[in-house]
């Protein structure tokens, strides 16, 4: 393996890695004679990161290109390809009432849950922050997280039992209270809300600490500075915090954004679709047509339309978000 | 707060303590704390209410109005048959193993791609970096079919290694690994190359000394993944001497009902070591993922 | 360096990574469980996806071990999740070799509609023809080729009406006189309701079940009133639904039903399933499959229950299965190891021994007409209530490939109009006309 790494690290006088002005590197198309240690460097750059590039090709490229082939060509999973129909099954894909509904409950789902989220996990890092005067911080930051190591796969038919109406503990104790019992997920109107508490539940704790960390690397100064100038602790949160917080704040509503898109596991287990399809996201509408109804080219079809979809609202949310975070 | 004490006066705490803002603070804390404490509540309650449902008898889960506690606290019956029926130690074992494959090869790999993204220059890095991106938005249970495909192809279905699958690497992995090593500065790696370090061996020394945060969180995530990942080892899993627990403990819902005291014995049993791991290891987890500076 | 040098060494490095990388799969190669090979014994596999039937693996396990060894081939029966089994079978499928040679699973389903199943050796067939219960052969016997035989697990005859002979007593009803049509079912229901201080049903007198998750489950709750009414989900023999699953009957079903929930509020939608509902003694009366009388005994001692024929509605045809819940182990038709599967089938599963142990296991009902004359059968409390499904079947099963889609858009009908949010009439019409496009797509 020797002439391997003989090949790669060229041998470099010790120059600094850039012998030539910044501008010509940046024109691509400048065929410049570049230093051998920034050789070497783009070399390396490709051997490092050819593990990545090639989980790239096979988890996702391919399987995309497959998911092309599904949908043009009538692939069965019994029989194997079909013959070619072209956009045929796009277009029924396009046309199809419940797709676009269960993109809407998507949608319904992403808006109950993650402002939630964000605001929940917000609200809870601050409060168990450095500054804040309250005790046991690190017990409360270890009891949020615990949810988040959890398999919904375990803990989903524990909730169903928390959220049954006539015997779950949610309408037990809404029921020592004197209040009227919810029907949590059996009812069309309460089951995302139901859900979009499932939702939290698991994501709490990993938004707070993103949180945590972001509200860490706030100068104390600044604090200071507020107090000293007699503003109130809510005012300093909304002028010092949240601004400052903006990079977190982006990073955790795309994530979860993302997250709450794709959500599979939670309506799966959940509800299945139910009550009245109420709560049949598109993910879980995609997996139904390709594995109980049997359906793997309309499958694939919507599964296209959906991923194009979901790049269009990240690209959109970054566009609109990116601010630059000064100090 | 020592100085506090020992510059004290006479009556100093007790005007401390009597301030209007103090009392005000006081009750604010005390409120805080109730609604705090009232959310690690709810965070506990699904935990609390498997544990103990793995004691109770059939009857019991039924019982309406509910009880909390199983009548025989010791009523082991349930784990004597999940071990004594069912491959469960089998499943726990393979678990195990999966995911600690799994976790290491994406350490290695992330490592090694993210500081590649993130500090070398070469041609294609943006796009690249922008298929990783994508990839966190697909979602897996539409992928994973062609996935399965190839790995029949390769005669890795039913075992260890088809298992990993996927799994070997994480997208997610390659982004945090990225950030993180984004924000180590430039100048060690521009030191290190001076002194004529190979890039192998600024990434050794350097990079994977400092990534220590960032590698914890990767190790984390990777050991959550891929303890509770569902989907592929059910497809990649031909007998059930090679289900992991997740799967396994999915042959307890049944057709006609579902059988909870298995359920809840072998959920209590699934979430138990990350529990236990966690709670050893907390300080430095959570201080891990804050250091990693998720910015 | 100059660039023609380098050109190659790149190409030699660009093969170098990948290759390392597939290093651990290679070995992963090498790994266990290498079985094409055909020198050396043959290894069938079996998937069950019935985890209901408990009795299954106990029963064939042993048999299996002695067909494997007076053989020369050994066996692997494996469980496999009943939540997700369309989705692994599915998967495996679509590779074949990992598609496993005998899979247990709904047959109706998944050798009529998918078509996925290999017919029976003629031997066999014959064989079934005599020695399976009749009542079976439409659900098994799909256009006059057997692709399979109940497996002792299944829930044949179909639902039966199961009541609490103690609440009867209680408000003054005779045990010995169960309601016999439906009007008598809602009279019942309606005396034997309990309800406390604000209205809300403590004990329903029936258990409608409601199921807000898989269309299987509702859509065979309501088969029931459906079938008793003459109605039907969609006509099997023509492939038509306007005009059949919103026809009369269906909506004079369907409209019963919602006397249940909405009108006289006997069943409350609150509870869970039927058979924890009845064992918890939240509900007097429910239809439920046969195998209620194992499975009661096990899961709830206490409970005192006895069984009555469905109640006649303008018919007194009972339903069966369907073809909705008829399991039975079906062999791969692109198994390269078919004739060997069903030598195994035919020397396990499809003996008198192996159908009665099951059944014993797990309180089902057997389907060799041989094991009807056993006492285990005679003694059963619903004895005359079997004879009975099984003179009076309708004998119509639903075996269109769609049926799933189906089924599921049904029970969203059948849903929405027992929670009140669409008139029966509204709910079937609308479905009639979804099932129509479904099934001419």
């Amino acid at each position: 393996m020797r002439w391997v790494w003989e090949w790669v690290r060229v041998p470099a006088p010790t120059p600094p890695p850039d012998t030539i002005p910044r501008g010509l590197m940046q024109h691509r198309s400048a065929r410049v004679r570049l230093s051998p240690g920034r050789v070497a460097e783009e070399r390396f750059g490709w051997l490092f990161a050819a593990p990545a590039i090639l989980y790239v090709l096979l988890v996702f490229v391919i399987p995309v290109f497959f998911l092309v082939y599904l949908t043009l060509f009538n692939w069965s999973a019994f029989e194997g390809p079909g013959a070619f129909v072209g956009t045929r099954v796009l277009r029924q894909a396009v046309n199809d009432r419940v797709y676009w509904s269960s993109l809407l409950t998507s949608a319904k789902f992403v808006l109950f849950a993650v402002p939630t989220t964000l605001i929940l996990s917000l609200l809870a890092a601050t409060a168990c922050s450095r500054r804040s005067p309250l005790p046991l911080k690190g017990l409360l930051r270890v009891l949020y997280f615990l949810p988040v190591v959890t398999s919904l796969a375990a803990t989903a038919y524990i909730w169903l039992w928390l959220f049954n109406p006539a015997y779950g503990l949610f309408n037990t104790i809404l029921g020592k209270f004197g209040l009227a019992p919810v029907p949590w997920l059996t009812d069309v109107n309460t089951v995302l809300p139901s859900l979009a508490i499932m939702f939290v539940w698991v994501r709490l704790g990993f938004d707070m600490a993103i949180f945590t960390a972001g509200l860490e690397g706030i100068p104390e100064e600044f604090y200071e500075a507020a107090t000293i100038d007699g503003a109130k602790p809510w005012q300093a949160f909304l002028k010092i915090t949240l601004p400052l917080l903006n990079p977190q704040i982006v990073m955790v509503s795309i994530i979860e954004v993302i997250g709450a898109l794709k959500t599979f596991d939670l309506p799966y287990l959940a509800t299945h679709g139910g009550p009245l399809n109420a709560s049949r996201t598109v993910v879980l509408h995609i997996f139904d047509t390709a594995f109980r109804y049997n359906e793997l080219n309309k499958a694939g079809a919507a599964a296209l339309i959906f991923f194009v979809l979901i790049l269009v609202i990240t690209l959109v949310q970054l566009r609109l978000t990116s601010r630059k975070v000064e100090y | 707060m020592a100085s506090k004490i020992l510059h004290a006066r006479p009556g100093d705490f007790r005007r401390e303590r009597l301030k209007p803002g103090r009392i005000a603070r006081n009750a604010g804390i005390v409120a805080g704390m109730t609604i705090l404490g009232l959310g690690a509540v709810f965070m506990l309650i699904p935990f609390v209410w498997t544990a103990l449902t793995g004691f109770k008898t059939f009857e019991e889960i039924y019982r309406f109005p509910i009880t909390w506690l199983p009548d025989n606290i010791f009523n082991f019956t349930n784990y004597g048959i999940l071990l004594a029926d069912y491959p469960s130690l089998r499943w726990f074992g393979n678990s195990v193993l999966v995911s600690l494959i799994s976790i290491v090869s994406s350490v290695i790999l992330c490592a090694i791609s993210g500081y590649a993204f993130a500090k070398l220059r070469f041609r294609g890095r943006e796009l690249a970096f922008a298929g990783v991106l994508a990839l966190l938005i697909m979602p897996f249970e539409i992928t994973f079919l062609p996935l399965y495909l190839m790995m029949s192809r390769l005669h890795l279905v039913n075992t260890y290694p088809g298992i990993v699958g996927p799994n070997f690497m994480s997208a997610l992995g390659i982004f945090i690994m990225r950030q993180f090593i984004q924000g180590i500065p430039d100048d060690y790696i521009h030191a290190a190359r001076v002194d004529g370090a190979s890039e192998v061996g600024i990434l050794w020394h350097i990079i994977l000394r400092l990534s220590g945060p960032a590698i914890a969180t990767l190790v984390v995530l990777k050991f959550i993944l891929s303890w509770n990942d569902f989907l592929w080892p059910l497809v990649m899993a031909q007998t059930e001497t090679m289900m992991t627990l997740t799967v396994g403990m999915q042959t307890f819902i049944t057709g006609f009902v579902i059988d909870f005291r298995l359920l809840s014995a072998a959920a209590t049993i699934s979430v138990l070591p990350m529990i236990v791991l966690f709670v050893l290891a907390q300080r430095r987890v959570i201080n891990a993922m804050i250091m990693s500076g998720l910015k | 360096m100059s660039k023609r040098i380098s050109r190659r060494d790149f190409l030699k490095v660009a093969v170098f990574v990948p290759a390392a990388m597939t290093v651990p799969a290679l070995v992963g190669c090498a790994a266990p469980q290498q079985t094409e090979k055909s020198s050396g014994p043959q290894k069938l596999t079996l998937w069950n996806a019935n985890t209901s039937n408990t009795g299954l693996m106990t029963v064939l396990k042993p048999m299996a071990e002695k067909w494997a060894a007076s053989n020369n081939a050994s066996v692997e029966l494996t469980n496999i999740p009943y939540a997700d089994h369309e989705t692994k079978l599915l998967a495996a499928f679509s590779s074949r070799e990992n598609a496993p040679d005998v899979f247990v699973v709904v047959a109706a389903y998944w050798a009529g509609a998918l078509g996925i199943a290999d017919p029976m050796p003629d031997k066999l067939a014959q064989r079934m023809d005599k020695e399976i219960v009749e009542t079976l052969l439409p659900e098994y016997k799909i256009a006059g080729k057997w692709y399979s035989a109940p497996d002792g697990g299944t829930v044949w005859p179909g639902p039966e009406l199961v009541y609490n002979p103690e609440d009867f007593q209680e408000v003054g009803l005779d045990p010995a006189k169960p309601p016999t049509t439906m009007s008598e079912l809602l009279e019942y229901a309606k005396k034997l309701t309990k309800r406390d201080g604000s209205g809300a049903i403590t004990r329903g007198g029936f258990a409608q079940r409601y199921d807000g998750a898989l269309g299987l489950g509702i859509g065979t709750k309501f088969l029931p009133f459906l079938h008793s009414f003459g109605g039907r989900m969609y006509d099997p023999a023509t492939g038509k639904s306007d005009g059949v699953s919103n026809s009369p009957e269906a909506i004079a079903a369907l409209d019963f039903c919602t006397q249940f929930t909405l009108k006289e509020k006997v069943s409350s939608l609150a509870f869970g399933a039927p058979d924890a509902q009845f064992g918890q003694r939240q509900a007097s009366m429910m239809f439920r499959e046969s195998y209620m009388y194992g499975w009661l005994p096990n899961n709830y001692p206490k409970v005192k229950f006895m069984f009555a024929p469905i109640p006649k509605g303008t018919t007194d045809k009972n339903m069966g299965m369907h073809g909705l819940a008829s399991w039975g182990p079906l062999v791969y038709k692109y198994s390269p190891r078919r004739d060997l599967a069903w030598d195994f089938l035919d020397k396990t599963f499809y003996t008198t021994e192996a159908d009665l142990n099951q059944s014993m296991l797990g309180g089902f009902v057997p389907a060799f007409r041989s094991n009807w004359e056993s006492k285990y059968v005679k003694d059963r409390t619903d004895y005359s209530v079997l004879q009975y499904s099984l003179t009076h079947a309708d004998g119509i099963v639903y075996t269109h490939a769609k049926t799933n889609k189906l089924s599921d858009r049904f029970s969203l009908a059948v849903q929405e109009a027992l929670l009140g949010k669409k008139t029966p009439k509204d709910a079937l019409d609308q479905a009639a006309k979804d099932m129509e496009a479904i099934l001419k797509a």
